[in-house]
């Protein structure tokens, strides 16, 4: 009974920050068709910006949220206006956008490794202790994590169901060509679309960061497994990807609890291929018909 | 096929033959210019990396299918011959056929399971298929056999595989020489490897892979087996992928879970990606350039992969046909007609606002435009 309560409270925060990132992703990838795999990377930047803040400022905590979000957007828009918006028109902007991120993740990477060096730093923006519920203790840091998450999730689900943008970025998602034509400023929508994303990643990024370690390339395996993520639910489709993310991260936790650390994402991927064969388009997505 | 047509496609042929025996006789001579050690090593590598790439090419330029795994198979392939070295105890030659079978089948393997997912879809699906096998080889701690009171993992865990012996040049050829015989058969390595890709590009088969790449829904309605399209791509890919890490493994006498790191896909993709995807020579040349780069940014080891990240961006804004595009571009510089190009350029692909403006010559003051250029 311990133990299930315990991989239900570990798999509930990984699920969170899991659903934090797929939100991210499913949200360029609905408007503009693109995976950003440069997502670890603002992660990282997130989590290095609030190490500096609290370390090097000595800035105290109420700080660093807000810095880390004001630097994924920041990053967000450079990135859009430095690579992505010189792609966009192209016939293969898919591969080429994952060819392309694939860099800046590697340049952030090697770059915040130069700055910061390779060891592991210890996120200051982290909450000791924990509450105990009988034998079990439930550290407040996950707490912190599934709150804000949460906090996060109705934040991006607001602006996407109530805002012009959120109109704006709906219309894009579904019509392109027409919302365009219909007089909709398509680039400054992508632009506020990637600053949003890049400011969810470095906000997780601070909180990912403080349940586990700082380091460089601390972001990439997230990236990969919230992308995996968004294909198993259908991409684009914002709820499925919440709800999946919450389902695999329990049954990584699980899987990790029962067979050993190692096998947890192997066990994941191989879930997700099984059910790729049986529905090609995800759980939630639907056959999309490509006319020639 | 039309006369014309087959007349373009034979001058074609030709010319590829004499660039490849161009390469091939510089390559042969370098070695007898004593450049020294360093220099005959770096090309050795060379050699194998455009191996790799050629194949990869197949897959993700000709193809169509972004695999991102290309160097988990790639791995398999090394690690397989090292283990029937170290394990069976086979000679490397011995073992090679069965790094390539074993490439092959984890090839065919990632293949299948990617085959119901399309385009970006199996980019992501590659990566994370090698991620987790990076995962598992450097997590591997069990002990498999003991060598003394040495416990060696099935894998090798993060240290990676030793001493599974070598090719045995040493002995041939002498301690000065060995060298000697890493070079010349990484170059028949490439050289066969490269005619390898080149039959499958001319024949029927790489007609088959472009038609699926171009426009699937097309292809399948002509009647193209789309699924056994893909596992034999990934299948035939898989062959000097696997011999290549093998020989990989022989050359450097040590293989580890670095060939899976992010780092190397990356310096790899942009070699694909800079030469040019989908074209002939792209591969080699953007090998070359690549390890050109990778050479000259070594004295600066800190931002090497910060280099060679911003190399790759700079030619997916600037040049996205990478650098044979552009020598296309410098050599059809002379204002011509698509038509004509059309029945050559096996790489083309259907342009419809170019066929648009071709079609109907826009009329200017001074006359009538026939081109773009």
């Amino acid at each position: 009974m311990d133990i299930f309560l315990q991989i239900l409270i570990s798999g509930l925060s990984l699920g969170a920050m899991y659903a934090v990132g797929t939100i991210a992703l499913s949200l360029l990838w609905g408007t503009m068709g693109m995976m950003n795999l440069a997502h670890g990377g603002f992660i990282a930047i997130g989590g290095y910006l609030a190490y500096w803040c609290m370390t090097v400022l000595g800035a105290s905590w109420i700080f660093v949220l807000p810095l880390a979000l004001a630097g994924g957007m920041l990053s967000g828009y450079l990135m859009y206006h430095l690579v992505v918006r010189w792609m966009f028109e192209r016939k293969e902007f898919g591969v080429d956008i994952i060819i392309a991120t694939v860099a800046i993740a590697a340049l952030v990477e090697n770059g915040l490794l130069n700055i910061a060096g390779p060891s592991a730093k210890r996120q200051p923006f982290a909450l000791s202790g924990g509450l105990r519920i009988g034998d079990v203790v439930l550290p407040y840091q996950t707490i912190l994590t599934v709150v804000i998450a949460i906090i996060l999730l109705i934040v991006v689900f607001y602006i996407v169901t109530h805002t012009k943008l959120g109109i704006v970025i709906r219309a894009i998602s579904q019509q392109q060509t027409a919302s365009r034509l219909m007089g909709v400023n398509t680039r400054s929508a992508f632009a506020k679309a990637m600053m949003l994303a890049g400011g969810i990643a470095a906000v997780s990024g601070v909180l990912v960061t403080g349940a586990t370690q700082l380091f460089p390339s601390v972001g990439f395996d997230t990236t990969i497994k919230a992308l995996v993520i968004c294909i198993i639910a259908g991409l684009g489709n914002l709820r499925g990807a919440i709800f999946m993310a919450f389902v695999l991260g329990l049954f990584e936790v699980a899987v990790q609890y029962i067979f050993g650390q190692r096998y947890g994402f192997p066990a994941m991927l191989g879930l997700v291929i099984v059910v790729l064969i049986i529905r090609p388009n995800g759980l939630f997505g639907k056959a999309t018909v490509d006319r020639v | 096929m039309s006369s014309s047509a087959k007349q373009a496609k034979r001058r074609e042929i030709w010319r590829d033959f004499w660039i490849g025996l161009g390469f091939v006789t510089i390559a042969v001579l370098i070695p007898l210019f004593d450049p020294g050690n360093y220099v005959l090593s770096q090309i050795t590598l060379f050699f194998i990396w455009a191996a790799v790439v050629t194949q990869w090419n197949l897959v993700f330029g000709v193809a169509g299918v972004y695999s991102l795994a290309h160097m988990a198979v790639f791995a398999v392939g090394g690690y397989a011959t090292g283990m029937m070295g170290l394990y069976a105890g086979w000679n490397l030659w011995a073992a090679l056929p069965i790094g390539a079978l074993a490439a092959v089948i984890a090839s065919l393997l990632i293949g299948a399971a990617n085959l119901r997912l399309r385009g970006p879809y199996v980019a992501i699906m590659t990566l994370a298929i090698a991620q987790v096998m990076y995962s598992l080889i450097i997590t591997d701690v069990e002990c498999f056999i003991y060598q003394g009171r040495l416990c060696l993992n099935f894998t090798g865990g993060s240290k990676g595989l030793i001493q599974y012996g070598d090719f045995g040049f040493r002995d041939l050829l002498g301690f000065k020489y060995r060298i000697w015989g890493d070079y010349y058969l990484s170059l028949v390595l490439l050289i066969l490897g490269m005619l390898f890709s080149l039959f499958i590009i001319y024949g029927p088969l790489g007609a088959t892979f472009r038609a699926l790449r171009d426009n699937q829904i097309c292809a399948e309605a002509r009647g193209v087996d789309r699924v056994r399209s893909q596992l034999l791509v990934f299948a035939l890919s898989g062959i000097f992928t696997g011999l290549a890490g093998g020989v990989y493994a022989g050359v450097q006498r040590t293989i580890g879970p670095d060939m899976l790191s992010t780092t190397l896909l990356l310096f790899l993709l942009s070699m694909m990606v800079v030469g040019g995807r989908g074209t002939k020579w792209g591969p080699i040349l953007g090998a070359g350039a690549l390890m050109l780069v990778d050479t000259t940014l070594r004295d600066f080891g800190q931002i090497r992969v910060a280099g060679l990240s911003l190399i790759i961006l700079l030619v997916m804004i600037f040049l996205p046909r990478g650098l044979v595009g552009l020598v296309d571009d410098i050599f059809r510089w002379r204002p011509r007609s698509r038509w004509e190009d059309g029945a050559e350029g096996g790489e083309e692909r259907f342009d419809f606002r170019e066929y648009q403006r071709l079609r109907n010559p826009k009329k200017t003051p001074f006359g009538t435009a026939r081109n773009n250029g």
